[in-house]
């Protein structure tokens, strides 16, 4: 029988480290992702791994770089703010082609914001974060099972694709609890890590330039634009739930998701034809998939914790065709930072949609 | 609040195939009023959370305001008495009006009033037999400094499904 626990998204994300066979972990707490540290810190060294609370999220980052340099499979996790404190190692590890996983809890932002639920850093996460116009990898887990699963998945792609690959989830995410099936997950095999870092010994004494296009920034980002286009071919992820036959598509990721998901059953009891395109990468963006879907549809709602950032994507790859609404943080049940958006709401959102159209 | 619904949450994981506990509390962890919602289910849990609960249980004047009037109609409140001065004008659910605070301190231990309300829970919803949540509470203190209080929340629990059994006879009535 399955091993199946009750556990938070934090607690399965630092399982998924373990199952994923993650070997380095340096992290600064930060509510609400204090969780996967206080797991990781007494189980990753049970498995023969290095966990290292550092004094801020800058040397945790620097410390991952290094670390991955070597080869290690190798991970941090922090809320927002760490992550912006994070940009210019990420922005350097893009250059470099480090493989890094970086797990976002996000926060209430901007500044250094609240510790309750939200969805304000998908542009900075998707759209790079740092300088330079690289991309990374975003993968959204919305539920505890995901949690545990995609970080496995984000630390064979960050090997597969020798980048950073963010897994963001939210407050409620990752504080909640489900029942988890701990399973290892093989996603294929993986090319040699050639590129390590072994010391001056290992290779007699030769020094080693790390870097194939040191200088050459014309053939570093032909070279990054043929590996995004790669990845956009093969690595898309989404659900589409209810989608087939829906007139109207709500889009959202992470928790809202599921709330999106919930408003779909209490819907079509009311026999109405809502489906909702769940996304679980961020980027790459499911562009074709929600174009297909749009075709088909009346009009899109896009629902996020957030003032409206996911909504960009959503109209850029519907290119005007299909009406987008968006219920964004005004649909969270109270006004302070604990609110936030319940199926029920989001099923207000979709009658009022209607009923005006 | 929060323990109890990850004791119910627990408890609840080897009776049903799906089993959510969302916490909503930030900074109240460290006092100040907070939330959470448990679902236990068979059918798959779409959502997380629902806005409309079978169930609430209410230990706070805010969270009166909040979700009274959210119980699905034919729903279930129990309201800590001790607590909450304010009465239902709803009557489409069924109330207990139960004096946990009260009950609990003359247990010895103020701390308990919300397994008072959970044993409640159990007894007039039935979901759960109370040995789970003795099992549950046994499976989280036992070995911890939690251990010594576990005596008394056995019998917080024994005494909230009373509470519902002897209302349901004629005996103690909320006031």
């Amino acid at each position: 029988m399955a091993d199946r626990r009750l556990l938070s998204g934090n607690e399965a994300i630092g399982w998924g480290a373990i199952l994923g066979e993650c070997k380095a972990f340096f992290g600064y707490p930060i509510t609400p992702q204090s969780e996967i540290l206080e797991f990781l810190a007494t189980e990753l060294p049970k498995v023969g791994g290095v966990f290292l609370q550092t004094e801020d999220e800058i040397a945790a980052v620097s410390m991952v770089y290094g670390s991955s340099m070597t080869g290690t499979r190798t991970m941090s996790a922090t809320s927002s703010p760490g992550i912006s404190l994070m940009q210019e190692t990420v922005s350097l590890m893009a250059y470099l082609k480090v493989p890094s996983v970086i797990v976002d809890v996000c926060r209430f932002g901007p500044g250094s914001g609240m510790a309750q639920t939200s969805q304000t850093d998908y542009r900075q996460v998707t759209k790079g974060g740092g300088h330079g116009g690289y991309r990374c990898i975003v993968l959204a887990p919305s539920s505890s099972q995901e949690c545990c699963d995609l970080v496995q998945l984000a630390l064979w792609l960050a090997d597969r694709y020798q980048m950073t690959v963010y897994v963001l989830t939210d407050a409620t995410i990752g504080q909640s609890c489900e029942l988890v099936d701990l399973k290892t997950r093989d996603f294929g095999a993986l090319p040699d890590k050639d590129w390590v870092i072994r010391g001056l010994d290992a290779r007699g004494g030769v020094r080693q330039g790390f870097h194939q296009h040191m200088w050459d920034y014309v053939g570093y980002h032909q070279d990054m634009n043929e590996k995004y286009r790669e990845i956009a071919e093969n690595e898309i992820k989404y659900e589409a739930y209810c989608a087939d036959d829906a007139e109207v598509i709500l889009v959202a990721y992470g928790y809202v998701s599921r709330m999106a998901k919930g408003a779909v059953d209490l819907v079509r009891e009311e026999g109405l034809k809502v489906g909702l395109l769940r996304l679980i990468t961020l980027w790459p963006f499911p562009t074709n998939t929600l174009r297909e879907l749009g075709s088909r549809a009346r009009r899109v709602l896009v629902v996020e914790h957030s003032s409206g950032l996911l909504v960009e994507d959503v109209e850029c790859a519907l290119q005007g065709k299909v009406p987008v609404h968006l219920l964004g943080i005004w649909g969270t049940h109270r006004r302070d930072s604990s609110g936030i958006i319940y199926p029920e709401r989001i099923v207000e959102e979709i009658k009022q949609m209607e009923s005006v159209a | 609040m929060l323990t109890m619904g990850k004791v119910l949450a627990q408890a609840g994981s080897s009776h049903y195939r799906y089993v959510t506990y969302h916490p909503n509390y930030g900074p109240s962890m460290r006092g100040g009023e907070c939330e959470c919602t448990v679902t236990l289910s068979n059918k798959e849990n779409t959502s997380i959370a629902s806005r409309n609960p079978s169930a609430a249980i209410l230990m706070g004047a805010g969270a009166w305001m909040l979700h009274e009037p959210q119980v699905k109609p034919g729903g279930l409140l129990l309201v800590d008495s001790s607590i909450v001065a304010e009465r239902t004008m709803r009557d489409d659910v069924t109330v207990h009006y139960i004096p946990a605070t009260q009950m609990a301190l003359e247990l010895g231990l103020a701390m308990v009033s919300n397994l008072i309300l959970l044993g409640a829970y159990l007894e007039a919803t039935k979901a759960l037999p109370l040995e789970a949540i003795e099992k549950a509470l046994k499976d989280k203190y036992t070995g911890t400094k939690g251990e010594r209080f576990l005596p008394i929340d056995l019998e917080a629990i024994k005494l909230g499904a009373k509470f519902i059994t002897d209302s349901q006879t004629g005996g103690r009535h909320g006031t």
